[in-house]
């Protein structure tokens, strides 16, 4: 029976002697993992594209309004108390365990890191270097404008611009304002020269040089340096690659996203698969047809439809309206905002875009910076021929004064839930001012300009990171 | 291996009773003169009836006796005339003895035995990891389920077989779903998020685990088809099972063929089954009262006048529907809970062959279920066949076959989760105002989109009729092992076995259900999805086995490679024109995907067991594992074990201590792990963040990026326990008791730590943080009335404690997170392992000055607490409540102890059983509460609710329960101990009535044997607890968030009767 004793040894001696290392290390069939990646053009392109997908998410665009425009005198809630997270928002009542201030910080921070990991995993990749450079610049324009949005709302965070690997090298602790700021000038002023000015096929709608450029005015101006501002500005202006659209409504038709007026937009498709907008579910009043969750949220307040001139008719009749027929035929009165009221063919889901950046505000910001420079004059040209898209007549000779006065209520109706008006009040130190004249009741203090950091992220550094004053 | 243990125990440390018996069979009777009478008869098994071949029938006093052939007959010949006592006795079951048997000369007398099996015997074999030892050489703490005493219970899943009858191991029948999962702990919850369910092996095959309320990697086994069941809790018998040990370890081992005549059994049950438990809710007029003091309150709190006539109230939590203006006029309405049930039939049919020739020996067996669930639509249907074959080569080499191939069906309904989609969550909450159908036949769907201030329920009857979900399972498990005697001491096996898994299930949602608020007709959706595992095993191992005098020697060396690949389809498609085609070729496919993920083990193990004079016994063990989980850096680990037992009452002092019959104590200590931590997790991998770009509607273009940090590091966690055990055997073991202390501290925690967000990063895998369970367990066996009467008790009791010692590096709480999005659970040091986390409720409110008093729910909001609202206590003590900061532990989802209690009476031929578990001093966490317990009445709600309820000062109700209200004040309806009741519970599991046909009666019918036994399953249980079930767990194996109610299939009340019968 030795052949039987040979069969066992042999048995033995193959499972110990199995090279076990190669039995044991095994990567994921299904998915890819980080050694093998960021090698070439394609990877990186796939690495940027992933920084733009983060745009969609609840804490990025999908709920900027909640920051933009909730908070600010032109929207409100329908239902007090029916969803605290954004009710809170809206009434000063936060506190720093808000379910949406986490996912704010956690999406931004995500789009950070994406970002820097291209910025490092590019040096050692294989491609040519104009692509490189584009890619450089669509990671550094996404990274200044996340910080930017992170300082507008939660003032002081953590400056990270390195790609973190390893929980040993986290950093959580704020960094001044200023740094923070020079890095985001830095960004987009890197953005403007690498990118190109612009793009076409399945390309457009990733970032332009008008795009970093047009930021970097907003930067500049929210810095209160308005000379910066209108040079940042005129590149936009001159670069001859945008203008005003003709009709107002075209430009939220989610139809034709990428139209001239358009600098940059945050991209949605409704196919079923989380890739829709949640603006017309959550805005469309409830039993307004094609929308079956309607929830009226962002509510026009009677701030802002009293805003709105006789004369103002088409922009008014494409941002808001007062009354509605449900699916049974009954006339519905309830004000909504409809900018973004779109057919949700899937429930939840719809094609609505967000528009961060569009020509009309870039001529509004230029007119605002040249009035602040003194150029007052030359500042109504711009402010105009916003104006006369609407239909309105054209303002002349105002004061400088007066000019900021005209700028600012433009700037409410014309860019009304896009996400600007909270921080054109901010930027512009009107803001406690302003909403006490709107609604007394929300009494709101110094504090209460910046949001307070999200009580999760303190306590998961040990305190490590400060909360803001007054929370 | 077994065979050699066998004999070597039969012919070395037999009683002188057994060598006597020996000697008769050596020295057979027969050719003698024939003046004496004739005995014989045939010795039967008493629960199956079946005979026994091989047993000693002895007449006492006398050297004459005989075995049992093939058949079970003995005969005894040329016994001299005379009165005498006849003896019966097989291994493992208890001896009988017939006395005033009278023998005449030339005449023959019958006398029949039936034998009982005797459970926890000292000479019965125990399977322990990768060998076998009788039960007094165990050293370390191993406990047999007595499979036979449940032969006949309705019980469909081995898992189930567990339930109450092992100490230290806690079974929780969480749903009774047919073909559901239960959940089973061995010692306690070590592992936050690794598993915390035991290692399963059958006849030697590691098993993946995967228990979830629906599925049940058990769940293709049939128990009958199960010989045993051993149970390894302690780390000296874990350890050989190195990284898969630390939760403890099942082994079942499977029927195999025994030489002989063959047997050939056919069992049979029917039974019905209908809910065990309703849930007290309002009835229609009940309910618009409810709604109608509820608004009233709402209305009154908003500075409303209480003089408005109720009709002319207008705005959303005001405004009370028309209908329910006259409550008196609605009478009972729907009573939902009756739609839903209904009394089921089960039904459960085998077939087995059962024996062989002396060379090969079979076991073959064909089984088919079928379970109609007490929730309209729900069923369980199974086939599975086995075949296990034995041969013996030559004198040195065998080899066996182990085959079972099965296939089951499963009709899923959705119990619990949200309201728009759950049956009974559905049916407890939906207004008893409407009807089931319309009048024109459809199904009712107001409840969708009711009132203003209303919430949206699905119809639970259509829900469970109207959309399909459907599983199918093929499972066909297979080893096949050679063994070869390479010296007669030295044994080889070699074994390859293969576990392939094949899953497939397909859902359907028609036009004609409401979704949502939406009413019909919607978009249909459909999706199919297929789930393939292939496991595979290969096993090799050296035996030596070598008794030198006193020295008693046994070792076992082996080394193993397992490799499991997973394969996954998931479907989805949308937009079908009609619900005529359900299948996804109709719709429009809207999603895609498969998946594919492997893991791998290498192990290299061994044990040695020594015994000295069979008294001092020394049992080590080592295993080493590499995991292709664990991270490069960290890929193999090592578990040892040690551990010693003292046999006292085979000391010679002992020996005139008679009425100790066993006494013997125990110590081990040994480290195991769990390697169930996700596949990949060491690496970081690249996942998919898609963008839209380009013109028009856009493309989807596809975006990378890394989902989280690699860890070279990652390893397994670790237990290390230590055991202190006493096994005590008193008159003969008519009392046999067992005791043990366990203390298990499970090390390198693996958490998916929250780190700071500025990483990029929410989450990553680190291996920290540590877990004690420690505890007292106790199992006591007595034979309390012996004779024509019989009566035997069978108790075990198990206390464990859990504390968390250490977590993340800061030490953190975790947030254990039920009801969606909602904390409901903390982890923290010094606590039990996911405590119920919240307000802690202290009465009611019952007047303003009681409110000015006391600390109160905010003053400046406008839903400021009021009397008849909850009183809070003021956790943090700064004189207010705020939601954020008072929360605390409001109760413990752990039992202060569980139990089983098993009482059989037997008379001739008649069997009572009763079998009792329970477990005492642990909290549910009552999440249904969440709508049926609002006091809102936007749903219907529990007549306590209702009943106990606050009205005024004058009337206050219960004390407990606030008033109503339809915008909830106080902060009433937030996270509070109102959600935490005590799950203390003692339940009659079981009743069993069995009749042994007398064997004269059974012969004129020409079969073998023949037993009808009648069951009443979950009797009675007794709990203070409001919902269908105290044993519940939402959240699964997650240990973050045990002990949620949130709407589980309710388990079932069932009466069946069966027969077995032996041809």
């Amino acid at each position: 029976m030795t052949y039987a004793k040979l069969g066992i040894t042999v048995v033995f001696a193959t499972l110990i002697l199995t090279s076990c290392d190669n039995f044991l290390a095994r990567t994921p069939p299904s998915q890819a993992s980080v050694e093998e990646f960021y090698q070439n053009a394609s990877d990186i392109d796939a690495a940027v594209v992933a920084i733009y997908g983060t745009l969609r998410s609840t804490g990025l665009y999908g709920r900027f309004w909640a920051y933009g425009d909730l908070r600010s005198d032109i929207g409100d809630m329908t239902f007090p108390g029916g969803f605290d997270p954004l009710t809170n928002i809206d009434e000063f009542s936060l506190t720093p365990s808000n379910r949406l201030l986490n996912q704010t910080w956690v999406a931004h921070y995500e789009g950070i890191a994406r970002s820097n990991t291209v910025l490092n995993r590019i040096e050692n990749a294989e491609l040519d270097e104009s692509g490189a450079n584009q890619f450089r610049g669509e990671a550094a324009f996404l990274r200044g404008l996340m910080y930017f949005n992170l300082v507008r709302i939660f003032d002081r965070v953590p400056l990270v611009v390195s790609e973190v690997n390893s929980i040993n090298e986290i950093e959580s602790e704020r960094s001044p304002i200023d740094e923070i700021y020079d890095q985001i000038i830095s960004d987009l002023e890197t953005a403007s020269q690498l990118l190109p000015e612009a793009y076409t096929g399945n390309d457009l709608g990733r970032a332009t040089s008008g795009a970093a450029s047009s930021l970097l005015g907003k930067v500049y101006l929210t810095r209160q340096n308005y000379p910066a501002a209108v040079e940042a500005l005129e590149d936009v202006i001159t670069s001859g690659h945008y203008r005003l659209l003709d009709e107002y409504s075209d430009i939220f038709d989610y139809n034709n996203p990428t139209h001239d007026e358009a600098i940059f937009t945050v991209r949605y498709q409704a196919n079923g698969q989380g890739f829709g907008s949640s603006y017309s579910d959550e805005f469309a009043p409830r039993d307004y047809p094609d929308v079956p969750g309607g929830q009226t949220r962002n509510r026009p307040t009677l701030t802002l439809l009293d805003a709105y001139t006789t004369e103002d008719e088409e922009r008014f009749t494409a941002t808001i309206d007062t009354q509605f027929v449900d699916s049974g035929g009954n006339v519905v009165s309830q004000r909504y905002n409809k900018k973004y009221l779109t057919p949700n063919p899937f429930s939840g889901e719809g094609h609505d875009d967000w528009p961060v950046l569009r020509y009309a505000d870039v001529l509004l910001m230029y007119a605002e910076a040249l009035n602040e420079v003194g150029r007052t004059e030359e500042a109504h040209a711009p402010l105009n021929r916003v104006r006369d898209r609407a239909g309105l007549a054209a303002t002349s000779g105002l004061s400088q004064s007066g000019f900021r006065e005209s700028v600012y209520q433009e700037r409410m109706i014309e860019l009304a839930f896009e996400g600007h008006r909270w921080f054109d009040l901010l930027r512009t130190g009107r803001a406690i001012e302003v909403m006490a004249n709107a609604d007394p009741s929300y009494n709101i203090d110094e504090h209460q300009l910046i949001f307070p950091i999200p009580q999760a992220q303190i306590d998961v550094t040990g305190g490590a990171l400060e909360q803001n004053p007054g929370y | 291996m077994s065979n050699n243990l066998w004999n070597r125990f039969l012919l070395v440390i037999s009683t002188p009773f057994i060598i006597a018996c020996m000697l008769l069979l050596l020295f057979p009777i027969d050719g003698m003169a024939q003046q004496g009478g004739t005995i014989e008869g045939v010795v039967t098994d008493s629960r199956t009836g079946t005979t026994i071949p091989g047993a000693n029938v002895v007449v006492v006093d006398s050297e004459r006796g005989a075995a049992t052939n093939d058949q079970g007959e003995y005969t005894i010949l040329d016994v001299e005339p005379g009165t005498y006592t006849l003896q019966a006795s097989f291994i493992g079951y208890r001896e009988d003895n017939v006395a005033g048997v009278e023998v005449q000369a030339g005449e023959t007398v019958t006398v029949d035995f039936v034998l009982q099996q005797e459970l926890g015997g000292l000479e019965e074999l125990v399977v322990v990891g990768y060998s076998q030892q009788q039960r007094k050489d165990l050293t370390g703490s191993i406990s047999s389920v007595p499979v036979q005493e449940l032969e006949g219970a309705p019980i469909n899943s081995v898992d189930q077989l567990l339930k109450g009858q092992v100490a230290g191991v806690r079974v929780q029948e969480v749903t009774g779903a047919p073909g559901g999962g239960t959940t089973v702990q061995i010692r306690g919850t070590g592992s936050i998020s690794a598993g915390n369910e035991p290692l399963y092996v059958i006849d030697g095959f590691p098993v993946s685990p995967g228990f979830n309320q629906n599925s049940n990697p058990l769940g293709s086994l049939n128990p009958s088809d199960i010989e045993a069941v051993d149970v390894l809790k302690d780390a000296s018998a874990t350890a050989i099972y190195g990284s898969r040990g630390s939760n403890g370890v099942v082994l079942i081992t499977t029927k195999s063929g025994v030489a002989g005549a063959t047997q050939l059994t056919f069992n049979a049950r029917y039974g019905i089954q209908e809910a065990a438990h309703r849930v007290d809710v309002l009835n229609a007029q009940e309910f618009a009262q409810a709604v109608i003091e509820a608004r009233t309150n709402a209305f009154i709190d908003d500075g409303g006048d209480p003089s408005v006539p109720l009709e002319d109230r207008v705005g959303g939590p005001f405004a009370i529907p028309d209908e329910l203006l006259n409550p008196s006029a609605l009478g009972e309405g729907t009573d939902w809970q009756d739609e839903i049930f209904r009394a089921s039939p089960e039904q459960n049919y085998q077939l087995a062959v059962r024996g062989g020739s002396e060379s090969v020996r079979y076991y073959v067996s064909g089984s088919y279920l079928n379970q109609e669930g007490i929730i309209v639509d729900s069923e369980f249907q199974r086939f599975s066949l086995r075949s296990n074959i034995d041969a013996d080569l030559s004198e040195r080499a065998r080899m066996g076959l182990r085959l079972s191939p099965s296939y089951s069906i499963r009709n899923v309904i959705q119990a619990g989760g949200n309201l728009g989609d759950a049956v009974v969550r559905g049916a407890t909450s939906s207004l008893p105002i409407f009807s089931v159908r319309n009048e024109d036949g459809s199904y009712n769907f107001a409840n969708s989109n009711y009132a203003s201030g209303f919430a949206p329920i699905i119809n639970p009857v259509a829900r469970a009729r109207e959309v399909d979900d459907e599983r199918t399972e093929m499972r066909l498990q297979g080893s096949a092992f050679a063994e070869y005697d390479l010296t007669d001491n030295l044994l080889a096996r070699a074994t390859l076995g293969v576990d392939y898994d094949s899953e497939r299930s397909n859902y359907y949602r028609p036009s004609t259900m409401a979704n949502g608020r939406t009413l019909p007709p919607t978009n249909p959706i459909g999706t199919a999805g297929t789930w393939q595992g292939v496991n595979w095993l290969s096993e090799a191992t050296l035996t030596y086995d070598r008794t030198m005098g006193e020295h008693d020697l046994d070792v076992v060396v082996g080394a193993t490679a397992q490799e499991e690949t997973n394969e996954r389809t998931d479907i989805e498609a949308t937009d079908f024109p009609n619900d005529f085609v359900t299948t996804l070729n109709a719709g429009q496919a809207t999603y895609g995907a498969t998946f594919k993920t492997q893991w791998a083990l290498l192990s290299l193990l061994g044990r040695v067991d020594y015994a000295y004079q069979s008294r001092y016994l020394l049992t080590m063990t080592i295993r080493r594992d590499g995991s292709s989980r664990f991270g490069a850096n960290n890929r193999w680990g090592t578990f040892p074990s040690i551990a010693a037992g003292w046999r006292i009452s085979e000391e010679p002092f002992m020996r005139s201590v008679s009425f100790v019959s066993d006494l013997k104590l125990r110590a081990s200590y040994g480290q195991a792990g769990n390697f169930s931590i996700p596949n990949y997790a060491s690496l970081s991998l690249i996942s998919d963040v898609d963008a839209i770009l380009g013109p028009g509607l856009g493309e989807r273009v596809n975006g990378l990026v890394p989902a989280g940090f690699s860890n070279s590091d990652l390893s397994w966690e670790t237990s290390e326990q230590i055991d202190l055990g006493l096994d005590l055997g008193l008159l003969s073991n008519r009392i046999s008791l067992t005791a043990d202390y366990y203390r298990k501290v499970s090390t390198d925690l693996l958490l998916n730590v929250q780190i700071p967000a500025s990483s990029g990063y929410t989450n990553a895998f680190q291996n920290i943080g540590q877990v004690l369970n420690s505890g007292y367990e106790l199992g006591l066996n007595t034979e309390n009335i012996a004779g024509d009467f019989q009566w035997d008790t069978r108790f075990n009791i198990s206390f464990n404690r859990n504390e968390v010692l250490e977590l993340g590096p800061a030490g953190d709480p975790i947030f254990g997170v039920g009801l969606g999005a909602t904390t409901t659970h903390v982890t923290q040091i010094g606590a039990p392992l996911g405590s119920y986390y919240g307000l802690d409720v202290l009465g009611i409110f019952q007047t303003e000055e009681e409110v000015e008093n006391n600390p109160s729910f905010d003053d400046s909001d406008t839903r400021y607490s009021r009397p008849g609202d909850y009183r809070f206590r003021d956790v943090n003590g700064d004189g207010k409540i705020t939601f954020g900061e008072d929360r605390t532990i409001i109760g413990d989802p752990y039992p202060d102890f569980t139990f089983g209690l098993t009482n059989s009476f037997g008379y001739k031929n008649v069997e009572l059983r009763f079998f009792i578990d329970g477990a005492y001093g642990f909290e549910v966490f009552n999440a249904n509460a969440e709508t049926t317990g609002n006091f809102a009445a936007n749903t219907n709600l529990y007549k306590s609710a209702f009943e106990g309820r606050f009205i005024s000062p004058d009337q206050p109700g219960d004390g407990e329960t606030p008033r109503l209200n339809r915008r909830p004040a106080g902060l009433n309806n937030n996270i509070s101990s109102r959600f935490v009741e005590d799950g203390s519970f003692m339940r009659l599991r079981n009743i069993t009535l069995n009749y042994q046909v007398p064997s004269t009666f059974v012969e004129s019918i020409a079969l073998n044997s023949a037993r009808l036994y009648f069951t009443v399953q979950n009797a009675y249980t007794l709990t203070g607890y409001q919902g269908y079930n105290p044993e519940v767990s939402q959240e699964g194996g997650n240990s973050l968030a045990p002990g949620i109610d949130y709407g589980a299939y309710p388990i079932a009340r069932s009466f069946t009767v069966g027969m077995n019968l032996g041809f």
